[in-house]
């Protein structure tokens, strides 16, 4: 039973990292709602946190005007960057080992062109769409759909042809979006390279009630398949061979993936480089292993993202769109990745 | 019976592999499949798993048809070792071997004593306990496909089967595999391996079956079946078979 006892140490050495590094986002949160144009001392944040019975202090007040920045500001800000950071991590790890490619990213299969397009048209003709974020949803699920039907030939997902048909369809739904740069107005335009450059700077509790309900089980359901993406990560015929049903749990899968990955999008606009960096960096701290992955992806991302959002919030008078600083801080890390080959 | 293949036919499109194959496997039996490249040992493997479907014909494990099992009872009652293959993903040998238990956990958050248990058996019993902590990735081919046939046997099945085990590998490691069979079939365990070498077949094998020109055309001991002139009808006039220290042994002949 000894060699038993070294193999327990083993995982439990990884939950104790997961708990760690729990705690640091919790701190790195406090933190971040700390810095701002209105700067606040942690003893305030806990205070605007923790003192919500006292309410209402009147804005005018410091204790007020400090609960009132973070519950109504920096807070949904915040969550949204939990959710959004661990989702892009969650989906580019379930692409990643779905398809065996360490260098595949949650917008592989279009995803981002077709969310693009839909923000795109609804921001050029505001009156056929609901929202921004409705219609870019709609198109981005709608792009993964076509992506998957030209993708999966004689019922088997063929890895290659699916990720030529993102290519591809992504393709056409970029070159729709430029058309649609080209004939909007000044205004329009504007506001479409900001949505494609992504940002938090729509972040608001409606978007954190109608994100989490749907992020958070769904994150969970990954989380529990955690080990058969393990056994699909290592081939199909072997999969089946252990008992794992490939087909099935992909099709699965990558149904949570596209969720979530198009429901960020949609409210987040395009934040590059997320999906791809963090699962790698989660998978060289800890190993392969999904069930710790998993979460482990889902911290980083939302340290990766809390951190940007902090510099994008704070770095000049105006705001940077996250997606700069995450094109920034991806590139270099790609070519490390591709110097060592470290997967 | 554990495993019954029946009249089975297998074709791609319109080009036929292997027609009206059939045989029946006991428990405790080593069994080979011989043939030349392109004869269909591995879709016959393939078909056997599950993983292509044949139009014709049946296979049954204890009995019952293949097509009736789900996935998780094929695995429960059959393992399979392909060839040895690097892997994306590093996971260690320890986790390779856990992945054997798959059809046997149901909540993979919460992995019992046992679990953990029957892994480190399996790695014991194929001498790896060393190797447990290293990544799958950074053994030597040898070492690889040991790692896949501890695997195999933490799956607890009584038949496996091995897709060429020896087939990359130094003559040392495929005396170490041919060693590591001979030990699970003592041990009550039925293994069904396809390979190339008809000596491995003769010195290690009780049993072979020969595909040739897309039919069955040989099934018995191989010391028995595999004369100089059924080997000469699969590989050619360029081989022989002598004796030499009272074994048999398929020579080269090539003047």
């Amino acid at each position: 039973m000894h060699k038993v006892f070294v193999s327990k140490k083993h995982y439990t050495r990884k939950k104790a990292l997961l708990l760690i590094l729990g705690i640091f986002v919790i701190l790195t949160g406090l933190i971040s709602l700390s810095i701002g144009p209105y700067d606040l001392s942690i003893k305030e944040v806990l205070n605007g946190i923790f003192q919500t019975k006292s309410l209402p202090l009147p804005a005018t007040e410091r204790g007020g005007l400090a609960r009132l920045i973070i519950w109504e500001i920096r807070m949904p800000r915040i969550i949204l960057a939990v959710l959004v950071g661990s989702a892009l991590s969650i989906s580019g790890n379930i692409f990643q080992s779905c398809f065996r490619n360490p260098l595949v990213e949650p917008y592989i299969l279009g995803v981002s062109s077709g969310a693009a397009f839909g923000a795109s048209m609804a921001i050029v003709f505001p009156a056929m769409f609901f929202s921004i974020p409705l219609s870019a949803f709609l198109f981005a699920g709608l792009t993964v759909l076509l992506t998957l039907s030209l993708g999966v030939v004689r019922g088997q997902i063929q890895t290659l042809s699916l990720i030529l048909a993102g290519v591809v369809i992504g393709s056409f739904f970029s070159s729709l979006v430029s058309i649609l740069k080209y004939l909007s107005n000044d205004a329009a335009l504007r506001e479409i390279v900001f949505w494609l450059l992504g940002g938090f700077y729509h972040s608001g509790w409606n978007e954190i009630y109608l994100l989490a309900p749907i992020i958070i089980p769904v994150s969970g359901l990954v989380w529990l398949l955690g080990w058969k993406l393990n056994v699909i990560s290592i081939g199909d015929e072997e999969a089946k061979s252990l008992g794992v049903d490939p087909k099935k749990n992909k099709i699965i899968l990558i149904l949570c993936a596209t969720v979530l990955t198009s429901l960020s999008v949609a409210y987040v606009g395009i934040i590059a480089w997320v999906g791809l960096m963090v699962p790698h960096a989660a998978r060289m701290i800890i190993g392969p292993d999904n069930r710790y992955v998993i979460p482990l992806s889902a911290l980083i991302g939302t340290l990766f993202l809390l951190f940007c959002d902090t510099l994008a919030r704070n770095m000049a008078t105006g705001e940077i769109p996250i997606g700069i600083l995450t094109s920034i801080l991806g590139a270099p890390y790609l070519i490390y990745l591709l110097r060592t080959k470290t997967v | 019976m554990l495993l019954e293949v029946d009249q089975l036919s297998f074709q791609y499109d319109t080009k036929p592999i292997f027609q009206d194959v059939s045989f029946a496997l006991k428990a405790g039996e080593l069994c080979a499949i011989l043939g030349i490249n392109g004869s269909g040992k591995s879709t016959l493997f393939k078909c056997i798993m599950g993983f292509i479907h044949a139009k014709r014909g049946s296979i049954s494990f204890d009995g019952i048809n293949v097509k009736r099992h789900k996935i998780i009872e094929i695995a429960k009652k059959v393992a399979y070792v392909p060839q040895d293959h690097p892997i994306t993903f590093p996971y260690l040998v320890r986790e390779m071997v856990l992945m054997g238990r798959t059809s046997h956990i149901a909540n993979f958050l919460k992995i019992s004593d046992e679990q953990y248990f029957k892994v480190e058996e399996a790695l014991q019993a194929l001498s790896l306990g060393d190797l447990a902590d290293k990544p799958f990735n950074q053994l030597s081919g040898g070492q690889r496909q040991m790692v896949l046939i501890a695997r195999a046997l933490a799956q607890e099945t009584k038949l496996m089967l091995l897709d060429e085990p020896t087939s990359s590998l130094d003559f040392k490691n495929q005396l170490l595999i041919w060693r590591t069979l001979l030990q699970l079939k003592k041990e009550g365990k039925s293994v069904l391996v396809c390979t190339h070498d008809p000596n491995h077949v003769l010195w290690f094998c009780d049993r072979v079956l020969i595909l040739d020109n897309k039919k069955l055309i040989a099934d018995g001991p191989p010391k028995e079946v595999m004369t100089e002139q059924l080997l000469q009808q699969v590989y050619g006039t360029m081989c022989t078979l002598e004796a030499v220290a009272n074994k048999k042994i398929v020579l080269p002949r090539m003047s």
